[in-house]
């Protein structure tokens, strides 16, 4: 490889602030301290292309491992596939067959066989105030045994999900306790006996009808990812490793997806009885497709056709081939490796272009559009990538996906796995942590794909989603079943005054300044202030009568601890308002709440202009306005998309220039990365 | 409203691969004797967040103890370890080096390492590749509460490439159930080489199947990922291991014709509820201890929640540490001040914590040494048990004077009742001591290795 000299220095390490140290004590203050995401902060009307970053360095060539939900998702479109059904979009459950199906990461999917889902329209119930299904498979009982219908107000429908297992069933809808009517949702009735009509439903689990779903969960049974080097997001390219423990995982889901896929073989297969080799180089021709996301070589067909015919009975053969093609290194990794193109760059191939568009934008593999736009040369353009990332992001699935990077970026994926002192936050509950975690990614997608679309709007919006454990905790009326959208208080304008935020940045029985303004330093502002020194003290006892702004006084008043916390602390008191698990508080052991504080260094730390603010939604005004935010926004994002911090500084700032020239509107942002040659090219490391 | 936090269900999950459980299948050496000579196993027992050491205002370490050789005394904290005086090589002078002291990240990196900034593989690891290769387990990564609060990366220590490390299994009952759903040891011992079963055949075809497909890759790759794909490719020889396609077995010792552990009516919830964590971590160590009775593995290591860690110990049950009306995490106690002050909560904490995780490294101790081990007399007797963690003093940080202790392992050739000095050698050293008493022929491992550490074996 010819040496190419560097353009500039890559961009730093993203801020490794996950779970903070309690004190920092460095020497903060000096002028040379790097800017992350080093666009200068020029006027908004910038031209994206002010910037030449021709012969930049390019991200490294990587394998990247799937993570257990792309690993999932990857699956289950490729069981969809096979069995020649195409996904359904949706938002909501209402999207889907209320009897079958639940909406899940933006696509209706089906519920575990042997599962109904019941239901009842507003509109037909009468006025009744309770809704219970009776039938064959609860003994007709109305009260002990019969299900309860619950109302959703999003489907506009009494719902409920009852596991009656496989046959044929009859039963009917009770209202009020008296009252027994058929199902109006199920056209198939017959005579009760009684001059009416029970409602008759059919389970049958075999496999035929409806798209095939994988009996895996990977999300629930694999092995965790690692997150290397303070990577906010679980697809980090380095920790991607297949240990054994992963690999058992992934060689059991594959085996028993085979098993699946065999039973099912008439629907998903066909071939007869699989002597037809002609036939099954077809069928693997397809599925390989979908698993590895390219077309398979004439030598990697026909390797699967032998493996069939190593076995004496066609079946077991047809079994240890999608074993094998369920676990290859080819579905497991997607590739960035590229094609050499003689001057030291490998760009990336269509097929793993279209494969880095839609795990970024949808985590999962390619859809057929997709597919087809790669086999057409549409994805070696700039104008072709932009097309179908547009495309994607139009789909509820962006939504799901987004969601998940917003909930990983705001730190609040780790909030069901937290404690806080029951004693002291009665409302703290694992439901409640869960839809912390479901708010923040309904909120991160609403705001950035249905709502203005502007990161600015995400950061001081009062606009939310919540069910009834969340609108206690908020103060608001809850709703009258599952979700609903609601406006906050003033006080709670944006993410930082969302509940998993502040219960993510607290201790289990303390509010903590520190942990809060290093969230803002490094989350929002992209900001590292670096390792505390030494000895350092401790995180200050809860002291009955103190504030926790008192508690923390040292912090500004020894200079060795003030010339890192002036950076921190200050910015932390603003959330003082907010107890441990998120909830208001107007006293703090007693003492009424001072939220006041400042943003030294909003752009930088060393820089000497101070932002004075009080409470969370003056600061979130704050971060709003700053270059820093916008800036740090688009690493972020370019880090989601890489799996790593790997982006020179040269596009980031050209990505961050087209980001501000568009109003910092998301698409914007999404349609400037995907253009970026940085997007397609790849080098040696 | 997208669901994002799926129903969680439990599958082992080989079983979809075999039709049953991972080892049911097993054919080949199963029941093959382990050598007899030497030392046979080594688990690392990890705690969080550093000891008592010499206090920042100068005073005395709690930790280190006095005297010198075979004549010393346990300190205050070591008093759990009373009755395993004899058993225990206490050293002193071990260090890290100087990379990022005053650090818990930069300690946790170099802790298994031996090296600056973790760019090394770790000694487990190694060991796993080395001494730990024939075994159907090349390594056992348990953890306690070791993946809470988003833990990740630096939080975690054992490392199969330099650079990055790998979560633990946090939940005993799916390491159990890895371990032993399915397990049929070979009652005869005896070296029958039998046919496989077609299932173990069909399985072994998929593994051989995916290593042409990984060593393909490998060919395209460029030099990183080729290290990556390696690691892929060896985890793939284990799987093969175990299935009877070569490597050594495992053994049946009275201890595991029906292998079970009491699991102590452990539910979801404790896998991440700090009143949880002490029969959390019983059971693993129950686990770590069935699977070296089996002979299924070598090298443990068994992680007890992580650096900078926020586990409320005051949570513990049925401890002199409980007190529910307050919370007082293992880092926040660690921040006990300038100097050893009994009167403040933190340090009195602190000390009863301390405490307790030696009291847990003694629990192991006397199961390994209640327990036959494979090749004969008790499993203790050759097994090397270090006790770590990544700093010394919780407060101050600093990176010297390590709070390490060897236990056990006399019949494979470790030096017990003894104080040990190092002298300021660097933990790589002690290292090579265990790996040269394994068998292995290593010379240096990590930063400023000088060799194995002088006066741990003979």
């Amino acid at each position: 490889m010819p040496p190419r000299p560097p353009h500039r220095r890559p961009a730093a390490p993203l801020a490794a602030l996950r779970a903070g140290p309690a004190l920092l004590l460095l020497a903060c203050g000096g002028p040379g301290d790097p800017k992350p995401g080093a666009a200068d902060p020029g006027p908004d009307s910038a031209a994206p292309d002010a910037l030449d970053c021709d012969g930049a360095p390019r991200p490294p060539r990587a394998l990247r491992l799937l993570t257990r939900r792309e690993y999932q998702a990857t699956v289950t479109d490729l069981f969809t596939a096979l069995s020649g059904e195409e996904p359904v979009a949706c938002d909501e459950d209402a999207d889907c067959d209320l009897r079958t199906q639940t909406c899940d990461a933006g696509t209706c999917a089906a519920l575990p066989c042997g599962t109904v889902g019941f239901s009842l329209p507003f509109s037909a119930d009468g006025g009744a105030a309770e809704v219970v299904v009776a039938g064959d498979f609860n003994g007709w009982a109305t009260a002990a045994g019969g299900w309860p219908l619950a109302r959703d107000a999003a489907a506009g429908a009494w719902r409920a999900q009852g596991s009656p297992g496989e046959g044929t069933f009859r039963y009917k809808l009770v209202l009020d306790g008296s009252t027994w009517i058929r199902d109006p949702t199920n056209p198939w009735a017959e005579d009760d006996g009684y001059g009416g009509e029970n409602s008759v439903i059919e389970v049958d689990c075999s496999g035929d009808g409806g798209a095939l779903v994988p009996a895996v969960d990977a999300v629930a049974d694999f092995p965790v990812e690692t997150r290397v080097d303070g990577h906010l997001f679980d697809n980090s390219v380095d920790g991607g490793l297949v240990t054994t423990p992963r690999l058992e995982a992934f060689v059991g889901a594959a085996g028993a997806l085979a098993a699946q896929l065999t039973a099912a073989r008439a629907q998903v297969v066909g071939c007869g009885d699989l002597s037809d080799d002609a036939c099954l180089g077809a069928f693997f021709d397809r599925a390989g497709r979908r698993a590895f996301r390219r077309p398979l070589e004439p030598a990697e067909r026909d390797r699967f056709v032998g493996l069939v015919r190593e076995e004496a009975n066609p079946a077991d053969g047809l079994e240890l081939a999608l074993t094998v093609m369920l676990a290859s290194p080819h579905l497991l990794y997607r590739s960035e490796l590229g094609e050499a193109r003689g001057d030291g760059v490998y760009a990336l191939t269509a097929w793993e272009t279209a494969s880095l568009l839609s795990y970024t934008l949808w985590g999962s593999a390619p859809d057929e559009a997709l597919l087809q736009a790669a086999e057409a040369g549409q994805l070696a353009t700039a104008e072709g990538r932009a097309a179908e990332a547009a495309r994607l992001l139009a789909h509820p699935r962006a939504r799901a996906r987004l969601g998940w990077f917003g909930v990983q970026w705001l730190d609040v994926d780790k909030v069901p796995t937290m404690h806080k002192a029951a004693e002291r936050y009665p409302a703290w509950s694992p439901a409640l942590a869960d839809a912390m975690a479901a708010e923040a990614a309904a909120r991160v997608s609403a705001e950035l794909i249905g709502g203005e679309g502007t990161l600015p709007g995400l950061l001081v919006s009062p606009r939310s989603s919540v069910n009834a454990e969340l609108a206690a905790l908020y103060g608001v009326d809850p709703p009258a079943a599952g979700w609903a959208d609601v406006v906050l208080p003033p006080s709670r304008a944006g993410v930082l005054g969302m509940a998993g935020v502040l219960a993510a940045t607290a201790h289990s029985d303390q509010t903590s300044p520190v942990r809060r303004g290093l969230w803002v330093r490094g989350r929002l502002l992209c900001q590292d202030l670096g390792t505390p020194p030494a000895n350092a003290g401790g995180v200050p006892e809860v002291d009955p009568g103190a504030s926790t702004r008192d508690r923390f006084d040292q912090h500004s008043s020894d200079p060795a601890c003030s010339s890192c916390h002036q950076y921190i602390d200050p910015v932390g008191f603003g959330f003082e308002h907010f107890d441990p698990v998120g909830a208001w508080r107007d006293t703090d052991e007693g003492n009424p709440i001072d939220a006041r504080g400042e943003v030294l260094g909003m752009e930088g730390i060393g820089q000497a202009e101070r932002l004075p603010f009080d409470g969370v939604a003056e600061l979130a005004a704050l971060v709003a306005a700053s270059d820093a935010a916008p800036a740090c926004f688009t690493r972020t994002t370019w880090a989601w998309a890489l799996g790593a911090d790997a982006v020179d500084a040269c596009d980031l700032d050209a990505s961050t220039l087209a980001f501000r020239a568009a109003g910092q509107r998301h698409d914007a942002l999404i349609d400037a990365l995907v253009r970026s040659p940085a997007f397609v090219e790849r080098e040696e490391p | 409203m997208p669901r994002l936090w799926p129903a969680v269900t439990r599958r082992g999950l080989l079983q979809g691969l075999l039709g049953g459980g991972a080892l049911a299948a097993l054919g080949g050496p199963w029941g093959r004797a382990l050598a007899s000579g030497g030392l046979q196993r080594v688990v690392f027992f990890y705690f969080p967040d550093g000891v008592i050491g010499q206090s920042q205002d100068g005073q005395p370490s709690q930790w280190h103890c006095t005297g010198g050789g075979s004549s010393f005394s346990l300190s205050p904290l070591l008093a759990p370890l009373e009755a395993w005086k004899s058993r225990l090589c206490v050293i002193h002078g071990l260090s890290l080096g100087g990379t990022d002291s005053g650090s818990h990240p930069g300690g946790a990196k170099k802790l298994l390492t031996a090296t600056d900034h973790g760019n090394n593989e770790s000694i487990d690891q190694y060991l796993s590749r080395t001494v730990g290769a024939s075994m159907p387990w090349r390594h056992l990564y348990l953890g306690a509460q070791a993946n809470t609060d988003g833990a990740s990366g630096d939080k975690h220590i054992a490392y199969p490439v330099a650079g990055t490390t790998y979560a633990p299994e946090d939940d005993p009952r799916r390491a159990f159930s890895s371990l032993f759903s399915g397990f049929e040891p070979d009652a005869g011992g005896g070296g029958d080489t039998g046919a496989a079963s077609p299932a173990s055949a069909r399985a072994l075809r998929v593994l051989q199947a995916l290593g042409d497909d990984v060593a393909a890759l490998q060919a395209r790759a460029g030099a990183g990922e080729r290290q990556r794909l390696q690691v892929h490719l060896d985890s793939l020889s284990e799987l093969q291991g175990r299935l009877g396609g070569g490597g050594g077995g495992g053994v049946a010792t009275p201890t595991c014709e029906e292998p079970s552990v009491d699991m102590r009516g452990i539910t979801d919830s404790d896998l991440t509820d700090p009143g949880g964590f002490p029969k959390v971590l019983a059971a693993q160590l129950d686990v770590a201890t069935l699977a070296l009775a089996c002979g299924l593995t070598r090298v443990v290591t068994v992680q007890a929640s992580h650096h900078t860690s926020e586990l409320v110990m005051s949570r513990f049950p049925d401890t002199e540490m409980y007190d529910p009306s307050y919370d007082m995490r293992s880092h926040q106690a660690s921040h006990y001040g300038a100097s050893h002050d009994d009167s403040k909560r933190e340090y009195r904490a602190f000390h009863q914590q301390r405490r307790w995780w030696v009291g847990q490294y003694a629990a192991l101790l006397q199961r390994l040494a209640d327990t036959p081990a494979p090749e004969g007399g008790a499993l203790l007797d050759r097994t090397a048990v270090v006790l770590c963690t990544e700093v010394c003093d919780g407060n101050t940080h600093l990176h010297d004077n390590m709070p390490m202790l060897v236990a056990g392992g006399e019949a494979g050739g470790v030096r017990t009742g003894q104080l040990l000095d190092a002298g300021g050698r660097r933990n790589g050293d002690l290292f090579v001591a265990l790996a040269n008493a394994m068998g292995d022929g290593l010379s240096r491992f990590g930063d400023g290795s000088g060799g194995a550490l002088p006066g741990l074996l003979g």
